[in-house]
């Protein structure tokens, strides 16, 4: 991709769309900011592939803090835009998500067998955290609020949340290390 | 103008920080801290690839929705083409034929093709008389066959998950033996003067500033409470992770932080409301000193 070949994004998007797409749909409400906001990650890694720097984490980390950070941008505009509530997002928590089965968006079979391998251990590490460093997980990865807006929203002191978010990614840290030496 | 934050304070932050979670005056703090310092960066860097993870708690859609994925492909590729010529960028391909070249490769393939249909010919006449007998069999073979592959298919993907599942469970083995038994590792005993003898004992890897501890004796917390570790330092405590015993008593709580090798005063147990405090509230369950 970094040479400016199209065909290589295109291969790159055939491997990664699937977690993007399941992502920013996790995130987004709307089909039509779901599309958008996709195809402008891609669209990011493609301008800006010449500054991925491996040796500062791996591929999967930077792609998928490009699409949650586009993904962010488009719920807070959102969000302005119709002075929405956040009560009103709905949608999944972390503890039916923890449940749920993993369908994949792929055609790939070894693709679809990875990211279910993956997904399950990674709802199985999440199934083990206390129900309030969950909250506190999802409300700050998914629906993208500040430690300060947990606390608001939840009525729990800042410096609880503060913990919860702590301790709740100091355990998924150490439960997913090898996870993270197979994505590199 | 960004506020400066200690070590300490920067460090606690790491967690919100990965996830995007701070207010972007902190945020800002924190990150300024983090480029100049380099354990704070390699944490950072740590903490990003497991928020990252987080993204495969979202379900997929059902519905792979081609379309969509075809569409946004399409349009990919032409922008990114499109790009490519406006910077003047020329990938290397094979490069196409002059037309004398290509009339004198299709002459040649014509003269091979009509040779080779003679041949063809000839032997597909044998063929048929042989295939027709052979063709009744194959088709019995062909739906064994295709069960086979099912089942081999199915073989496999089972192997791949138990395989994947035991890569693992031995990476998180190895990382366990090596932050208890390692060169730079040292150890805290933990006791306690209860009738039941809770006993632990804390495990630290300097080199890799992980921390494990082995508790064994411990009674079930009450309903709504849970065991918190404390780090206990000079400059104050610092909460290492909730767990709860199994049903024998016993407890493995693996963490990780950086701390200075002489900072460490005491190491501590204490119970809890579930979900953990920022600073010890109940009571002490366990102790032990540091000795340095």
């Amino acid at each position: 991709m970094q040479s400016g070949d199209e065909r290589a994004l295109g291969t790159f998007y055939d491997r990664w769309y699937p977690i993007v797409n399941g992502l920013v749909a996790r995130m987004l409400k709307s089909a039509d900011d779901v599309e958008d906001v996709v195809e402008e990650t891609f669209w990011q890694v493609w301008r800006q592939s010449n500054r991925f720097a491996e040796g500062r984490g791996s591929v999967q980390t930077w792609l998928l803090t490009i699409a949650r950070s586009r993904a962010l941008d488009r719920l807070r505009a959102t969000r302005r835009r119709r002075e929405d509530s956040i009560d009103e997002d709905g949608g999944e928590n972390l503890a039916s998500l923890a449940e749920a089965s993993f369908s994949t968006a792929t055609s790939d079979p070894s693709l679809a067998v990875e990211h279910n391998e993956r997904s399950r251990l990674i709802k199985a590490a999440l199934g083990e955290l206390p129900q309030e460093q969950r909250e506190a997980l999802e409300l700050g990865y998914f629906k993208g609020l500040s430690q300060s807006e947990i606390a608001e929203r939840t009525g729990q002191p800042l410096g609880t949340v503060k913990t919860r978010m702590r301790l709740a990614m100091q355990k998924l840290r150490d439960r997913l290390s090898p996870l993270r030496e197979v994505a590199r | 103008m960004i506020p400066e934050l200690s070590h300490e304070e920067a460090f606690a932050a790491l967690e919100a920080a990965a996830l995007d979670a701070l207010d972007a005056p902190e945020r800002d703090a924190v990150l300024a801290h983090a480029d100049n310092c380099e354990s704070c960066r390699g944490e950072l860097t740590a903490l990003r690839e497991t928020a990252a993870q987080l993204a495969y708690a979202a379900s997929l859609p059902s519905e792979p929705m081609p379309e969509s994925r075809d569409r946004i492909r399409s349009r990919l590729t032409a922008r990114a083409a499109a790009d490519a010529r406006v910077r003047g960028i020329v990938v290397e391909r094979k490069p196409e034929l002059t037309r004398r070249q290509y009339q004198a490769i299709r002459a040649r393939i014509n003269v091979l093709a009509w040779r080779r249909a003679e041949w063809l010919a000839l032997a597909a006449s044998v063929l048929l008389i042989v295939g027709v007998g052979v063709m009744a069999s194959v088709l019995r073979d062909r739906e064994n066959l295709k069960d086979a592959l099912v089942g081999a298919t199915a073989s496999t993907q089972r192997s791949q998950r138990t395989t994947d599942s035991l890569r693992t469970l031995v990476m998180s083995q190895d990382s366990l033996i090596n932050g208890i038994t390692g060169r730079d590792v040292a150890m805290v005993q933990l006791t306690s003067t209860a009738t039941r003898q809770p006993k632990a004992m804390m495990f630290w890897d300097h080199s890799r500033n992980g921390w494990t501890l082995i508790a064994h004796n411990l009674p079930m917390p009450r309903a709504g409470r849970t065991y918190q570790l404390w780090l206990v330092t000079p400059a104050g405590k610092i909460s290492a992770g909730t767990f709860m015993p199994d049903t024998s008593g016993a407890a493995m709580v693996r963490a990780t932080y950086a701390l200075a090798r002489d900072s460490l005063s005491a190491v501590a147990v204490t119970d809890e409301p579930a979900g953990g405090m920022p600073q010890p509230t109940g009571q002490m369950v366990i102790l032990g000193s540091a000795t340095k």
